[in-house]
């Protein structure tokens, strides 16, 4: 049988967490519902056999925000017309966190993850690491060049501002 | 703006502050089981059709093989069968088991001729190129052979077929020469158009070094000559002249006469 009462006190307690970094790495905040639903849908499938929910939840989350981003045969096809690219929330960024997020957008899903699971979920480089399934020197250039990129585009948005 | 980490922490957790309902994600998940559930099941009772289809159809096949044998006259004793037909079902005759049945070393003479000879349906209908038709048509060196003679039906007159027995070399030169025919069925322009009503049906039962009575072949002697044992088949058999002298009961018509069924009787 399984525990749900454990599972709703960990869901309670961690939920909130773990949608927002959802939504910081989808950049959306639907597919971010979708992306913790998931996840969390995995952790209650196998609820009874993990020791440790939610480094399996973060896991979880961030291998299927990663594979989600992957270009599948039978996912999404070239068009001519451009969608509307989503905005961090659907909300013009106005201020300077605003516009952190938006730049985070722009780094791509392993980036994104590293920096979520380093400076939002406070995983260490060796916990990150284990998270994405990566050796801890990728861990440790790929933030180095995420944060650049962060800097480099953040500065010349203030350029371009004022 | 050059972010700091700290700037770059409050950044990330601005905005937080949704729950996440978890009667959502176990509803989610129930759902997701149930599916799995019932397409294991489906998926299981689709694999349990095919397996017991699978083995009705194994078991069926053997049953088949193995009524086959008995019927093309295994030398383990077939019990069926009269003249030959392309591919056609046999007839079930009686045929005296001690006539092809091995059993205790015996000589030709011991071995009975049947009362009518046995029908063979040849494998593909004695098309060429079936599996096993080029075989031998003894399973091993003769010693002795057993040759009955019936008529084209396969009848025989009185009940009891003429029968002669030869050994030693004459029975191997028999075997021999039976298999030395033609493997491939002649085309029917080498036949005469047409051929002469009196045809004769042999039965040819080997006998073994070890005395055992081997599958017997039968022999047509109509155009083309026919010989199979069930599987190994040969056209055009003659029988060599020496030994054409000892089986006198062929007679004259190991071959077309040249007489036209209805014509005028030439004298």
């Amino acid at each position: 049988m399984r525990d749900e009462a454990g599972f709703r006190t960990f869901v309670e307690a961690n939920g909130t967490t773990l949608l927002h970094a959802a939504r910081l790495l989808t950049g959306d905040h639907h597919r971010g519902e979708d992306l913790v639903q998931g996840a969390l849908t995995k952790v209650y499938l196998k609820w009874d056999r993990i020791d440790a929910p939610l480094a399996y939840a973060r896991k979880a989350l961030v291998t299927g925000h990663i594979d989600s981003t992957r270009r599948r045969w039978w996912g999404e096809r070239p068009t001519e017309v451009l969608p509307d690219a989503p905005g961090v929330d659907g909300l013009v960024a106005s201020d300077e966190r605003d516009e952190l997020r938006r730049l985070l957008g722009e780094l791509n899903p392993r980036e994104r993850a590293v920096v979520v699971l380093r400076y939002y979920c406070d995983q260490s480089e060796q916990d990150t690491a284990a998270a994405l399934g990566i050796p801890v020197g990728t861990v440790k250039s790929t933030c180095a060049r995420a944060l650049a990129r962060l800097r480099v585009e953040a500065a010349a948005s203030m350029g371009s501002q004022s | 703006m050059s972010p700091n980490e700290f700037q770059l922490r409050a950044a990330l957790r601005d905005g937080e502050g949704d729950r996440v309902d978890p009667d959502l994600v176990i509803a989610q998940a129930r759902g997701m089981q149930q599916a799995r559930h019932d397409r294991r099941v489906r998926y299981g009772s689709v694999a349990a059709v095919v397996a017991v289809v699978g083995g009705i159809g194994v078991i069926g096949g053997i049953t088949l093989q193995d009524g086959g044998h008995a019927k093309s006259g295994s030398a383990a004793g077939a019990k069926r069968p009269a003249s030959i037909h392309n591919g056609a079902k046999s007839v079930p005759t009686e045929l005296p088991d001690e006539s092809i049945a091995p059993g205790p070393k015996r000589d030709a003479r011991a071995v009975r001729c049947p009362s009518t000879a046995p029908s063979l349906a040849l494998p593909g209908g004695g098309g060429s190129g079936q599996f096993g038709a080029h075989e031998s048509l003894f399973s091993g060196p003769v010693e002795a052979v057993k040759v009955c003679v019936y008529s084209g039906d396969g009848s025989a007159t009185g009940g009891t077929p003429p029968s002669t027995e030869l050994t030693g070399q004459n029975a191997t030169e028999l075997a021999t020469s039976l298999d030395s025919a033609a493997t491939t069925r002649p085309q029917s322009s080498d036949c005469p158009s047409q051929t002469a009503p009196e045809t004769r049906t042999l039965v040819v039962i080997g006998i073994s070094t070890a005395g055992q009575a081997m599958r017997p072949v039968v022999v047509t002697l109509t155009c083309p000559g026919l010989a199979t044992n069930g599987t190994a088949i040969r056209y055009g058999w003659t029988p060599p002249a020496r030994l054409a002298e000892q089986l006198p009961q062929l007679g004259a018509n190991t071959g077309p006469t040249g007489k036209v069924s209805g014509s005028p009787i030439r004298s």
